[in-house]
């Protein structure tokens, strides 16, 4: 049943990492509560971005460096413009990670 | 009008991005809450983690909280009003936000009395190290100083910061702001001594004297390159790099700011010309002792080219044991004019982009998703993308669908 680990890294996993450990330093709570917090977090964040987001988004760039390894795309892109229903965003480097949506075990 | 227009869907998009993350706090709470019960663990720590997680996502801007903390309309005193309980109560303060800019620290000295975040009193370790560093932040003694936190605060908290001011130069704006807002306006005059005022001095003086022994070339440390140039003297700063973090940050803003090719090249050049003047030397040796060798002159070779080609890829073509020598008078010359880019370079820009850009560590534009498809024809790529949170310009955007189109 585990999901992927991805969102992790997002600000919101950021900041749950850093309040589990927090806690788990202090001793509160054990480091396989911590575990399963965590991957309580990966289920519902999953499944947030898919049910609750309506958002869709299309970016181009250049591409700077591409990878894949043990089905993650990495790609790095240069001057790149993300263009969302009322606005444009736009980076100079930007690093997107992604995982594969077809594996069933998410 | 369509600006305010703008703004209003862009707070609909943040507030609705809220929503989605207080939705997954909610979600995540609730379905531990068992997990926290068969471990035995109170329900006053579930509720302890979810208010520490939403403090974080708070302080590191991916929410607006208004109701669950006590933040100002303000933008920016979100995390400042946030933090100011966390400085009474000695809490973590782990995301600041990453604003300020290097220039905080090359400030003249002369603006204040100490070009360092003022001295504090020493505080007992702990917990309170944190708000030591975050005082620390503060900038002149006048508008720092409250009665409670000014007797933690003390010297060691400058040469904490110092440390801290190459790397963590965000958090010392904060913390000024935060100072500021505060109303702290007993002035830590009296913490604020000679001490700090002599430390400052030193570093500063340190620093100077550094360059100018070594541009005059008195100093202990050998230029290997000849005479002393007073355009290296930025790169002279790199090997006093353990004087302080001005020079060094002086190094890193001029490293990541224009990149001047020409003074990463002179650093390439000197080094390379060091090595290999080295090794052509004990080539040199070895040739000497080593000229009953039978196999003759490849060996050499080999040696030659493995070494120099690390160093110096288009001399090695000319390279040869009897030539070594012409090499060896002719290197310094040639790294000073126009030996081509060395292919080292190709990978240096990655290494610097991403170890020592001033952005990056601070704003590293992220994207985190899925991929439905990724195709690729001839240099133009496409790929779509599903459920993904986009960090960029400091700001989250989740989506739930993408489409990329990129040129390699």
């Amino acid at each position: 049943m585990a999901s992927y680990e991805l969102y992790r890294k997002s600000s919101i996993g950021v900041s749950l990492t850093d309040a589990l450990d927090e806690l788990v330093t202090n001793g509160t709570i054990s480091p396989l509560l911590a575990v399963k917090v965590l991957m309580q977090f990966d289920r519902s964040m999953n499944e947030a971005l898919s049910t609750k987001v309506k958002v869709k988004t299309s970016f181009k760039g250049h591409l700077h460096t591409y990878r894949f390894c043990d089905n993650v795309w990495t790609f790095i892109l240069e001057n790149a413009s993300f263009k969302t229903d009322n606005d444009v965003t736009a980076v100079d480097r930007v690093k997107i990670v992604a995982c594969d949506a077809k594996i069933l075990a998410r | 009008m369509s600006n305010a227009k703008q703004q209003a869907k862009e707070k609909e998009m943040a507030m609705s991005v809220s929503n989605v993350y207080l939705h997954v706090v909610e979600d995540v709470i609730n379905n531990v809450r068992t997990d926290f019960q068969s471990e035995g663990v109170d329900d006053n720590i579930l509720n302890e983690l979810q208010s520490l997680w939403e403090l974080k996502l708070v302080q590191s801007g991916a929410i607006q909280e208004p109701s669950a903390h006590d933040a100002n309309p303000a933008a920016k005193p979100i995390p400042q009003t946030v933090a100011t309980p966390v400085l009474d109560l000695n809490g973590p303060v782990a995301a600041e936000e990453y604003e300020a800019p290097p220039n905080y620290f090359s400030q003249a000295p002369a603006s204040t009395s100490s070009r360092e975040p003022v001295v504090f009193q020493y505080m007992p370790p702990g917990p309170r190290e944190e708000s030591l560093q975050l005082n620390s932040g503060h900038q002149p003694a006048s508008r720092i100083g409250n009665g409670a936190p000014s007797s933690y605060m003390q010297q060691p908290a400058s040469w904490m910061n110092q440390k801290h001011r190459g790397v963590e130069v965000n958090m010392n704006e904060t913390y000024e702001e935060r100072a500021v807002d505060n109303g702290l306006a007993q002035g830590l005059n009296t913490a604020q001594g000679a001490p700090p005022i002599t430390k400052d001095f030193l570093t500063i003086s340190t620093g100077k004297r550094k360059h100018d022994e070594i541009s005059s070339g008195n100093y202990y440390i050998p230029q290997r390159d000849g005479a002393a140039d007073v355009e290296l003297s930025t790169l002279v700063s790199e090997s006093c790099q353990n004087e302080g973090p001005e020079a060094l940050e002086r190094w890193i803003a001029e490293k990541s700011v224009g990149r001047n090719e020409d003074l990463r090249l002179w650093s390439l050049y000197r080094e390379n010309a060091d090595a290999a003047i080295e090794h052509l030397i004990h080539a040199k040796f070895s040739q000497k002792l080593s000229s009953s060798q039978l196999d003759g002159v490849d060996d050499e070779y080999d040696g030659y080219q493995g070494v120099a080609e690390d160093y110096n890829e288009p001399e090695e073509d000319d390279l040869s044991a009897p030539e070594a020598k012409l090499v060896v008078n002719s290197e310094p010359t040639e790294s000073e004019g126009s030996e081509p880019p060395l292919c080292e370079d190709d990978d240096e820009d990655d290494v610097d982009d991403a170890d020592h850009g001033d952005d990056e560590p601070a704003t590293n534009h992220l994207v985190l998703a899925q991929f439905d498809k990724v195709t690729r024809s001839k240099n133009k790529w496409k790929c779509t993308l599903k459920d993904g949170i986009m960090h960029l310009n400091n700001r989250d955007i989740l989506f739930v669908k993408a489409t990329g189109e990129f040129e390699f």
